[in-house]
């Protein structure tokens, strides 16, 4: 007996570019979820995510469907829940796919967050913090291209109330 | 009361120990729906590079980056972190100063010294965890982790450690407190003029209120378990310590 079709769904991109997903795989995504929800029964109609580029869901993509057999992450699951379970380690094999350029992390963990995938979103975020490690004020600036808007003094005043937690 | 770089006002709830710091620039965070976030979208690749208008924004929205701190565990980072911006100082100082581990005499020193009161309260649990009357009632002591060394160990920090957590007597004091005290006081009076004489009754620099007393020291909550010491200049440089049992 031949298996039964799986159901798909069709996401558009920014760039107008067309991906054809399997539902399970797509559903990792809550507000894909939630637009398929609304959709109903208007099969074929794309979803469209216009914050998301075809590159950057490409990759998304395949985070998903690497975990789709999961269980989704409860969805009245609060930051305090997740600050409990909180930890830099990263599974393996989300280790190695999320080895990009930063310019591409920065991208997914945006993504990430617009479509509210919470364990991608935790990756992200958990690769950053670990990039953190070893950086002067002066390269997480960088980083998140952030200006510096402490006086020297004030910046002196900090160096000393912190003194006790450098190494 | 607020310090230089803006906290403001700080609650604690002993029971909770609910921490809330509100800073200058938290009504300027922007929200995750806030039209002046940076784009999602990737640029279009057609070569066309508009001339910017508007200074530089962050590369992720504000909230993403206290997610992105809330999972940095190694204090240096959190340091570094609080001397990014104003509105960054604020996330991280509290993730800082709630995951205190003073894990050597000289950060005991630092910390008693240099961090005015309002952020010391971040961190009240820490002390409460010598007090015994706050240590029967305080409903996450188990959480409550600090190394002390009585000196600086050459290799590194992996020895000679107490954890006072939940698992330590709470109605007598180890005698290794007693050591790091006295090894933490010595530290304290080589920073002080060779001449002076200090006495500490009765006292005891983990249990601080946070107050500064006369003499510059925290005015200190009574421990029943800590000895009188009396430190003395001994020599040029040098000091000792004797218990007055």
């Amino acid at each position: 007996m031949a298996d039964k079709p799986k159901q798909t769904v069709i996401l558009q991109t920014s760039d107008d570019e067309q991906f054809t997903v399997e539902k399970a795989v797509a559903e990792r995504s809550a507000m894909i979820k939630s637009m398929m929800e609304d959709l109903g029964d208007q099969e074929g109609m794309p979803i469209p995510l216009p914050n998301v580029s075809s590159s950057v869901l490409t990759k998304i993509l395949e985070y998903c469907d690497h975990h789709k057999n999961e269980p989704l992450p409860a969805p009245d699951a609060s930051d305090a829940d997740d600050s409990r379970r909180r930890t830099s380690e990263i599974g393996e094999w989300d280790a190695r796919w999320i080895q990009v350029d930063q310019e591409m992390l920065f991208e997914i963990i945006l993504a990430a967050n617009y479509l509210d995938i919470k364990p991608l979103l935790d990756v992200g975020c958990k690769t950053v913090a670990n990039m953190i490690k070893g950086k002067t004020p002066e390269e997480i600036r960088k980083l998140f291209n952030i200006t510096n808007d402490f006086t020297p003094e004030e910046e002196e005043q900090i160096r000393k109330e912190n003194e006790w937690a450098e190494e | 009361m607020t310090s230089a770089c803006g906290l403001e006002e700080t609650t604690i709830d002993p029971n909770e120990i609910t921490i809330r710091i509100s800073t200058l620039d938290l009504n300027a965070m922007p929200s995750t729906s806030s039209p002046s976030l940076p784009s999602y979208t990737t640029p279009a690749s057609n070569g066309e590079v508009s001339e910017p208008t508007a200074p530089a924004q962050p590369r992720l929205p504000f909230e993403l980056i206290r997610k992105i701190i809330a999972y940095i565990e190694y204090p240096p980072s959190l340091a570094s972190c609080a001397l990014v911006s104003k509105s960054i100082h604020s996330i991280a100082i509290s993730r800082l100063y709630t995951s205190i581990s003073l894990s050597h005499a000289e950060a005991i020193i630092a910390f008693v010294t240099q961090v005015p009161k309002e952020k010391k309260k971040l961190v009240q649990r820490a002390y409460f965890a010598f007090v015994p009357e706050y240590y029967n009632t305080m409903p996450i002591v188990k959480d409550l982790h600090v190394d002390i060394f009585e000196t600086p160990p050459p290799g590194g920090l992996a020895h000679g450690s107490l954890s006072p957590t939940a698992k330590s007597n709470p109605t007598r004091r180890p005698i290794e407190c007693d050591r790091a005290l006295t090894a933490t006081s010595l530290h304290l009076m080589s920073q002080w003029s060779a001449t002076i004489q200090i006495k500490l009754l009765d006292c005891c620099v983990f249990c601080a209120t946070g107050d500064l007393g006369p003499s510059g020291f925290p005015k200190l909550a009574k421990c029943l378990k800590i000895a009188p010491i009396v430190v003395k200049p001994y020599s040029e440089g040098t000091y000792t310590a004797e218990h007055l049992h």
